[in-house]
């Protein structure tokens, strides 16, 4: 069973797949997950810093 | 110069112009023994996917016979160039380095950027391979086989643009064109050895382009000298109102001042981030350049970790996202390097990517901040030289990782808030190169550029056709 602070990936892909109408066949699953994974280990460093209610992106970013 | 010379695989763009303009050679041969290298050289390097060739040839004609009458044909005049195969060529279909866009209608008319190249007396000879709709650091591609690198074909050339960098390094053409949206220009022109210029987000027009994520989509050139980018740069700039993202500034050219050198250029070399996770042979050709440059002071660019890490959310989420309708549909067609990660990427919270967008607005501050008074950071292009062709996992520093996910990793913190970099290129002798970040402010792609031709002038950073 996942801990409350190692969500359950698997779960959210199958979920999150139906949801947005995306049909994951099996032979690709255990990928999938597994790109998911990086990718919220990569989110949970990355979004680490709260930010400033005023900070908005830029619709047409400019730099 | 003989006429083999400036119709020979060494040839730059400029020597191929000044020729073909002077009458000394005509823009049909230069064409012609482009093909010819390609017919032959092609079956190893795998650069192109098509060759328009009775087109090239038709153009050729065309710029021959106005040097004839003594009309202007352009700095470009008889000038060979390729494109990465997500460039619209009218009447081929735009692949995107996919299985599935051969099924799209064939394009009705060139890309912006072919357009202005050839106006400016360029001769398209044909498209490039390429990793997947560019999600991709390696060069290689399921559906047409891998890139290969020209300085030893047993290795990769990067990716995502390793057409383009395969094309020029291995003199098949003295000029392409690549897109980079995390490192996909860069990252070809380290691993092949050659120069090449990311611009500043927005400054060349992607009208025309099958594009992989617009939050970060840049195009650009890549060639042997620091000369023709310059002159290619400066032919393509200018706004576009095909391109929303393109910017309204006038063309500021570079070409006039790129012998000024590197007197009053402020230059610093990027400590901290750009000092982890790379082998000796990127920080050798760090400490290179900024011995030759005379630099010694370090600049942090705050947070460069955490940059990289949201440039690969909002690339998961926006390409994932355009490809949604394909992912659903031709799953099995993608490339299995590819497929999943776009899947994965579909999936991703609005939390994060809206988040990650925020946190770039933030970090430009903090490295608009930084180079207040830098003019040029000097930095890594690549943690190491070209991996094997089928390599997957590399040792870096003593750490092994995934080659794919860490080609880019000092090439991501830049494109991520859209700076002018120049990629330069140091040869060594029986080995294979490597190149350095120039890195500039936005919109000053001319401080790089000084400085990689002053380098180029120097005999530091060279780019000799394999």
């Amino acid at each position: 069973m996942s801990k409350p602070d190692r969500p359950d990936i698997g779960t959210f892909v199958d979920a999150m797949a139906q949801v947005v109408g995306l049909p994951i066949d099996p032979q690709y699953r255990d990928a999938v997950i597994a790109n998911f994974e990086r990718a919220q280990q990569i989110a949970s460093l990355a979004l680490a810093e709260s930010l400033p209610d005023d900070l908005e992106a830029g619709p047409v970013f400019r730099p | 110069m003989s006429d083999t010379a400036i119709t020979g695989k060494d040839a730059t763009a400029a020597t191929v112009a000044a020729a073909v303009s002077g009458g000394k050679v005509s823009a049909l041969g230069v064409v012609d023994a482009a093909l010819s290298r390609i017919s032959t050289l092609d079956k190893t390097y795998n650069a192109f996917t098509s060759v328009v060739a009775d087109r090239a040839r038709a153009r050729a004609a065309a710029v021959d016979a106005s040097v004839a009458a003594g009309k202007p044909v352009g700095p470009l005049a008889g000038v060979p160039f390729a494109v990465k195969n997500l460039f619209d060529i009218e009447g081929l279909s735009t692949l995107a380095g996919s299985r599935i866009n051969a099924d799209h209608p064939p394009a009705v008319r060139d890309a912006t950027l072919i357009r202005r190249l050839e106006a400016a007396g360029a001769i398209l000879v044909g498209g490039l391979n390429m990793g997947e709709y560019a999600y991709d650091f390696t060069g290689r591609n399921a559906h047409v086989g891998p890139s290969r690198n020209p300085r030893d074909p047993a290795h990769m050339t990067g990716g995502s643009s390793g057409g383009s960098g395969g094309s020029v390094a291995g003199g098949l053409v003295p000029l392409s064109l690549g897109s980079d949206t995390n490192g996909s220009i860069r990252v070809p022109s380290s691993l092949c050895g050659i120069f090449g210029l990311k611009p500043t987000y927005g400054r060349l027009s992607r009208a025309g382009s099958f594009l992989f994520c617009d939050s970060l989509d840049h195009l650009g050139p890549l060639a042997r000298s620091v000369g023709d980018l310059a002159t290619a740069f400066d032919v393509m700039q200018g706004p576009d109102p095909d391109d929303p993202v393109c910017t309204e500034r006038p063309a500021d050219p570079t070409r006039p001042r790129l012998d000024d050198g590197i007197s009053g250029l402020r230059i610093a070399i990027a400590g901290d981030y750009f000092e982890r996770q790379l082998e000796p042979v990127a920080a050798e050709a760090v400490a290179t350049v900024a011995k030759a440059l005379g630099a010694t002071r370090k600049v942090v660019l705050p947070d460069a970790a955490r940059a990289r890490g949201c440039a690969y959310m909002i690339t998961a989420a926006e390409g994932g996202t355009l490809h949604l309708p394909r992912l659903r549909t031709r799953a099995a067609d993608f490339d299995p390097e590819t497929r999943e990660r776009f899947m994965a990427g579909a999936l991703t919270p609005a939390a994060w990517y809206i988040q990650a967008q925020r946190f770039r607005r933030l970090y430009r501050q903090r490295v608009l901040e930084v180079l207040q008074d830098v003019d040029v950071v000097i930095a890594p292009a690549t943690p190491v030289t070209a991996p094997r062709i089928d390599q997957v996992m590399m040792n870096v520093a003593g750490v092994e990782m995934p080659v794919r996910a860490n080609l880019g990793i000092f090439t991501q913190p830049i494109s991520f808030i859209g700076l002018p970099v120049v990629a330069a290129p140091l040869q060594r002798p029986g080995e294979l190169p490597i190149a350095v970040q120039l890195i500039a402010k936005p919109f000053d792609e001319q401080a790089p550029l000084r400085v990689a031709h002053w380098l180029e002038r120097e005999g530091i950073c060279v780019a000799p056709a394999a």
